[in-house]
């Protein structure tokens, strides 16, 4: 290793960060090089600095307010959002069987959870997308209601 | 511990207001330390402290349970952070014209034969590492936080920056060199009397 790889992982070396191979050159090259350790001496009395300056105090006053204002916070509630989008997928799963039903009348078959029948999620729930009538478009059950 | 409290009532909206009571009590000092030492200033380190429950708070549904409750804070808090400077250009301290035309700047010692020891030093360089801090860009920073101020692991850091451990080392290395070079500029004496002190 040359002093500038060397003096590039010093303050991994001085974290403890390096392993192996990397450290015991690390150490060979630090213990013939003055420059070298120079440099390390310098970065560890920095990192001495840093890690030794006072921790800024909140006031006194701070953890109540924010905790008021934390729990002011209306929360994102998964399980009412599933809720809603339940209803909504049993809505259009009916409307969609009916259209199915009006499109192709009763000569296919109505194994509607058949192997070929995926299911996918999306924005709005759950879209299945049926492609039994795979030389055709494949029909999706759940039509664009809603925002994307 | 808290942690695990914390991982047994993931999702459960009811119980998430009584729980974030006893997180905040945990955690706000330290959270507001690296607020402060990121923000420079108390109002703006109160808003990013705010900011970073709040959203923990919000989103808690989707708290990352292979991460620590403040390893996930500090990461939204790193977000908010960048979000903010980004938003705005610049920190508000950051001002990096302090030096007087002699060389002589506001912080540094004006006695050198004061022999203070080495905490009033380390007092007096606070401001000066602010302003340090202050200088470099939000990742720099927080990495050099993260490590030297908390005192985290390189891979932790990785986790809470979501960057590879390469990339943070390479962060703090040359983020304490850029705080280095501006201690060696604006308060020279005081530096090297607490390099003596050591
Ligand atoms: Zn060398």
């Amino acid at each position: 290793m040359n002093c500038k790889s060397v003096q590039n992982r010093l303050s991994a070396y001085l974290d403890r960060e390096l392993g192996g191979d990397e450290l015991l050159q690390m150490r060979a090259h630090l213990s013939m090089c003055r420059d070298c350790r120079t440099e390390a001496e310098g970065l560890r009395s920095l990192r001495a600095l840093l890690g030794g300056m006072a921790a800024p105090e909140p006031p006194a006053d701070f953890a109540a307010k924010l905790t008021a204002n934390v729990l002011r916070q209306k929360v994102e509630e998964p399980r009412r959002a599933f809720r809603a989008s339940a209803l909504m997928f049993a809505g259009v799963t009916a409307c969609s069987m009916a259209i199915t039903f009006a499109v192709y009348g009763m000569s296919h078959h109505t194994d509607t959870n058949g192997p070929n029948s995926r299911v996918l999620e999306g924005n709005m729930g759950i879209l299945t997308i049926d492609d039994r009538f795979s030389n055709t478009a494949p029909v999706i059950s759940a039509a664009n209601f809603g925002p994307r | 511990m808290l942690f695990t409290a914390v991982k047994e009532k993931t999702g459960v909206v009811a119980d998430r207001g009584r729980l974030f009571e006893s997180l905040i009590q945990d955690s706000y000092k330290q959270a507001y330390g690296l607020a402060y030492r990121l923000t420079g200033n108390a109002a703006e380190a109160e808003d990013l402290v705010q900011e970073s429950f709040v959203r923990a708070y919000r989103f808690f549904h989707r708290y990352d349970e292979n991460l620590p409750f403040t390893s996930w804070l500090y990461r939204i808090m790193t977000n908010a952070h960048i979000d903010m400077v980004r938003r705005r250009g610049r920190l508000k301290t950051t001002s990096l014209e302090n030096s007087g035309t002699d060389g002589s700047s506001t912080w540094d010692l004006p006695d050198a034969d004061a022999a203070p020891d080495r905490m009033m030093l380390s007092n007096a360089l606070d401001e000066p590492v602010q302003k340090a801090l202050s200088s470099m860009t939000p990742e720099f920073r927080m990495a050099v936080l993260l490590a030297d101020v908390e005192g985290l692991a390189y891979e932790e850091v990785a986790d809470i920056m979501r960057t590879s451990v390469g990339t943070v080392r390479s962060r703090i290395h040359r983020g304490r060199k850029q705080i280095r070079t501006y201690l060696l500029k604006n308060a020279p004496q005081t530096y090297r009397s607490f390099c003596d002190e050591l």
